[in-house]
């Protein structure tokens, strides 16, 4: 039995379609990468349980639909999230210019309490790419590490899901960040005594 | 449905009860405690029983509860805390009173007990999935089998997978994830058919709605390891597309069919097309097919851009033809199926056809042939979609293909016929435009014809359909059918072809009566008249090459020290004198010509533009030597001068059109120039307005000095009339300040023309004579003296009258300085 201290931290992976969200999220938690496009179909989680300091940290890790079509049931499941990861592809410039749409339509969403200090790390994935025979990268490291300072200092990192460079360390950091950042806002536990007939809440015939 | 702010209230004590719940469920779990979890755990997901909430709404509440379970799912795993096997948990949560959370606390105890080890995943997961079956409340079914198929995901026994083996392989996972797909898809589809049928809008929206629930386990099914070709191909796509087809919904069927062309892979597609297609003609007719087959072809696309060799595996499977066989199968299974549908289809395959440069006119003409035939029936196609979508597909070949490749497509005007009149013409100027916008050309007589095939709604149809009032309409459209006439390029500057293709042009464009003509037929004649000087200059071009060659040959010794010869000569044979030319067709371009102003001529209101053709006309026959083509150019011009011409202000413009071109062509004969010299000073004379005759006087001077015109005492006459004129126009009405304004300023004017003339002694012109000169000046200074108390408008005139007569005065100063000019301007007293 583990006297170390448990915690579960909510991450959502961000980003236009197509930039390797997925990819990332499986080569961190199966180690298993495909070339082949794939869509993805509204959110879904997978966790993986690791080791922050002296904190076991489960991370529950969203992965998101791209394509607003696969999103139906629309982004409530961004509420409550402890971190966000934004992923661009490096060789697409609408992809990166589209970070800014997807940081805002987060903390407009997820309304977190302290907008301005919310946890957030930007990946630039398929740096592979460049090593390749045709396509080029086209956002410099430059270019997008002065984008997150300017938006407030965000951690950057540049990846290949697909030769798994860097993918464990922008995991880590998105969760020692996580950890950090909640540390600062203590635990809404309630307290011991919890005044349960606070009205009698009609339940409308639940059917089953 | 609620209103809003009451599904908002529902939603945050929902939210605030699962809170608390889970709070105290937290809280029994850290101490160990499982009975008080279980009981927390089981209150919190009673809220999840609620029906009160929109999907949207009961998604956030669904999310924060399965949140919660996380924490339960890790106390589950920590058995020497709670003590119990999951064999024991299994038993225990089958105690909760309600089903909807049992069943959540069941699946919940699933995951630990299949991974713990103690349970074969095979055997959980077929019994929770058989026994979710025990919820038919549609969105609460959904969403306790949407939690199933989430934290089953990691526990499938798919290939490689640590819960292969004995406890399952992979068709199990096979069969845990279609099973589920099906129930889901049949709960989604029931619910369009619960309720009374005016909730229907609402009901499609909700649906709508929950469509990723029920994609996701698509999505599950893609992301097995373990699924190869093979089995997709033999098990796992046929329960899909029987599960499409035989739902009959008219929202799954394209949602799913959307969500499989996504999240399968590409090779898979490939492999399948045959089966996907069929599928896509046995759908609802109200399905957008047009939308899947474009999500397919869209999808194969970008795989080609990526993979080099994706284009050979294209034409390995068929892809074009099979797509274009299903478009056709499914046109054939659906009389009735909407315009925009079949349009969208074959806009699919167009795109597709684009994309991959496929430039065959054969495949694009099929494609356009069976696109007119399926929309035959539907005639005229008036619905605005299907309407942009052909317009689109119309202008596609266009830009992509050859324009002989576009031209020779024979089903092309087909489609065009298949749209209402207004987007017929939209789409025929389009084509022009593109044609013009890309610098085209149509080297070809049957180009020629075929584009005007193309283009006939606004070349020759209907000759009368135009109102009075759509007149600057007309006038669009046709200057941009004029300008097909530019197009006509003959390759190697042959100029028979270039003729032959004008002159059908001609025949084409005159059916289209006189109210598309007074615009295209301008064009034409231009066209003429360029063909026409482009032969003059090839033979004067050629003929100076050869008698430079023959001069170089002859002078060779001289020719090194005298370089610049050549050119100064070249310079100096003037355009406008006449050189017999030998080709054939510069006749047969006049004659074009010819035909085409005469046919202007009979379009009301456009006789001043026939005449200046003629006028245009007559100095290319001039400079071909063609003297009685040329005098006929004039007389026909002459003839709508004095015919047609009744407004002042018209005549005076033209008689000055007429002496220009008059002073440039020197073919004439002495006796034909004098009759048409007679004829325009004739003119000038019978003006209306005496001011009028005055310039008209000065400017006929002109007539009598040119290249080959040397008569000092006809411009010496001319310019006396002139004065004499002005002096008329001072004097009339007692000379009042107007009057004698309007005077002054002729009488600069004949100081200008003086002065003209009066540099022409140096090539023996005696019209103007030092004296002649001084006594006007003088003249101008008195009557300006003499001018004073004027008032109102006189007060610009005047102004603009003296500001002229000092830039004259400028002028003499000026040459006097010039040591050239010294001799014949120190005279001159200003």
């Amino acid at each position: 039995m583990s006297t170390k201290k448990r915690t579960l931290l909510k991450v959502i992976i961000l980003g236009d379609s197509g930039v390797g969200k997925t990819s990332l999220m499986s080569q961190y938690v199966n180690n298993k990468f495909s070339k082949q496009y794939k869509a993805t179909i509204g959110a879904d989680f997978m966790t993986k349980e690791i080791t922050v300091d002296d904190t076991v940290v489960t991370l529950q890790i969203w992965d998101t639909a791209g394509q607003e079509r696969f999103q139906s049931l629309g982004v409530s499941f961004y509420r409550g999230a402890d971190c966000v990861m934004c992923v661009y592809d490096v060789n697409s410039a609408k992809s990166f210019e589209s970070l800014e749409n997807w940081r805002n339509e987060f903390l407009v969403q997820a309304s977190p309490s302290d907008p301005d200090k919310f946890p957030i790390v930007v990946v630039g994935n398929k740096i592979d790419v460049e090593e390749g025979k045709e396509s080029k990268r086209v956002i410099s490291e430059k270019k997008a590490k002065s984008w997150c300072t300017s938006k407030g200092g965000l951690m950057h990192f540049e990846c290949s899901a697909k030769e798994d460079i860097n993918v464990t360390a922008a995991f880590e950091a998105v969760a020692r960040f996580a950890v950090e950042s909640e540390d600062t806002e203590p635990d809404v536990f309630l307290p011991d005594v919890v005044q349960i007939d606070a009205g009698p809440k009609a339940q409308s015939g639940g059917c089953c | 449905m609620e209103p809003a702010s009451d599904a908002a209230t529902w939603l945050d004590e929902a939210r605030a009860l699962v809170r608390e719940h889970a709070g105290k469920m937290r809280r029994a779990a850290n101490e160990g405690n499982l009975r008080e979890a279980l009981k927390s755990a089981s209150l919190m997901l009673g809220e999840l029983r609620t029906v009160a909430l929109a999907p949207r709404a009961y998604y956030e509440l669904h999310v924060a509860a399965t949140e919660e379970l996380m924490h339960l799912r890790m106390f589950f795993g920590e058995r020497e805390r709670h003590g119990r096997t999951c064999m024991e948990l299994y038993e225990i949560v089958q105690h909760a009173g309600n089903v909807l959370p049992r069943l959540y606390l069941l699946i919940t105890v699933g995951v630990t007990y299949v991974e713990s080890g103690e349970g074969g995943a095979r055997d959980v997961l077929m019994d929770l999935v058989e026994m979710t079956r025990g919820v038919q409340q549609p969105m609460h079914g959904l969403f306790l089998r949407a939690y199933l198929s989430q934290v089953s995901k990691a526990l499938l026994p798919d290939k490689g997978s640590k819960y292969e083996g004995e406890g399952g392989n992979i068709d199990d996972a096979v069969e845990f994830l279609l099973q589920n797909f099906t129930e889901m898809n049949k709960l989604w589809v029931r619910m369009q058919h619960i309720g009374p049928s005016s909730g229907k809008k609402r009901r499609e929206d909700e649906r709508q709605e929950l469509r990723d629930l029920v994609g996701k386990n698509l999505l599950a099914l893609s992301q097995l390891e373990g699924v190869d070709l093979k089995m997709y191909r033999e098990m796992v796509l046929p329960r899909i597309l029987e599960q499409v087809v035989n739902c009959k919904d008219e929202i799954a069927q394209p949602y799913l069919l959307d969500v499989l062309i996504q999240v399968f892979s590409d090779e898979y597609h490939l492999a399948t097309l045959p089966e996907v297609f069929s599928t896509m003609t046995m759908l609802r007719p109200n399905v957008r097919v047009g939308l899947i087959l474009k999500a397919l072809l869209g999808r194969l696309l970008s795989y080609a851009e990526e993979t080099p060799e994706a284009k050979t595996e294209f034409q390995a499977a068929d892809v074009l033809t099979k797509s274009f066989e299903c478009c056709k199968s499914i046109i054939n299974a659906h009389d009735d199926i909407p315009a925009k549908e079949v349009v969208g289809m074959f806009a699919a395959l167009m795109a597709f056809v684009r994309q991959l440069k496929i430039t065959e006119g054969g495949t694009l003409d099929d494609i356009l042939l069976s696109l007119a035939e399926s929309l035959e029936s539907k005639t005229p196609i008036d619905d605005p979609e299907a309407v942009k979508q052909l317009a689109a597909l119309l202008s596609e070949p266009l830009e992509t293909c050859n324009l002989s490749v576009v031209l020779s497509l024979q089903s092309y005007p087909k489609v065009i016929s298949l749209l209402d009149a207004k987007t017929k013409k939209e789409v025929a100027l389009g084509v022009v435009q593109t044609l013009v916008k890309n610098r085209s050309s149509l080297q070809s007589v049957d180009e020629v014809k075929m584009l005007y095939n193309f283009i006939d709604c606004v070349v020759s149809a209907n000759a009368n359909e135009y109102q009075e009032s759509e007149s600057s309409v007309l006038a669009d459209e046709q200057n941009v059918v004029a300008r097909v006439v530019h197009l006509i390029k003959a390759p190697e500057d042959n100029s028979e072809l270039q003729l032959e293709m004008l002159n059908m042009t001609h025949d084409i464009l005159l059916k289209g009566g006189p109210q598309r003509i007074r615009y295209t037929f301008p064009a034409l004649v231009f066209a003429g008249i360029a063909c026409g000087r482009d032969i003059v200059l090839a033979e004067r071009a050629e003929k100076s090459a050869a008698e430079k060659s023959k001069k170089a040959d002859d002078d060779a010794i001289e020719e090194s020290c005298d370089a610049n010869k050549d050119k100064t000569e070249d310079v100096s044979i003037s355009f406008t004198m006449p050189m017999e030319v030998k080709s054939p067709w510069l006749k047969k371009s006049l004659h074009l010509v010819h035909k085409t102003i005469t046919a202007l001529t009979q379009v009301a209101g456009r006789h001043e533009k026939a005449l200046k053709l003629f006028l245009e006309a007559a100095q290319l026959a001039a400079v071909a030597n063609l003297e009685s083509i040329a005098y006929e150019f004039f007389e026909r011009a002459f003839e709508l001068y004095e015919e047609n011409i009744t407004d002042t202000k018209k005549q005076v413009n033209l008689l000055f059109v007429i002496i220009g071109t008059l002073h440039k062509v020197n073919v004439f004969s002495e006796e034909s120039r004098a009759s048409l010299v007679h004829k325009t000073t004739g003119y000038s004379a019978r003006l209306l307005k005496k001011p009028d005759q005055c310039v008209g006087a000065y400017t006929c001077a002109h007539l009598f000095w040119t290249e080959t015109v040397k008569d000092s005492d006809s411009v010496g006459a001319c310019l006396k009339k002139s004065v004499k004129i002005a002096n008329a126009v001072r004097d009339t009405f007692g000379g009042n300040e107007t009057n004698r304004i309007e005077a002054l300023g002729l009488y600069v004017g004949i100081l200008n023309k003086y002065l003209y003339f009066y540099d022409k002694s140096s090539e023996g012109c005696t019209a103007v004579t030092v004296e002649a000169l001084q006594a006007l000046i003088e003249m101008i200074n008195g009557e300006l003296a003499s001018v004073s108390g004027v008032t109102g408008d006189a007060v610009v005139a005047l102004r603009d009258v003296e500001q002229s007569y000092a830039n004259t005065l400028a002028h003499i100063r000026a040459q006097k300085l010039k040591p050239e000019e010294a001799a014949g301007y120190a005279a001159i007293v200003v």
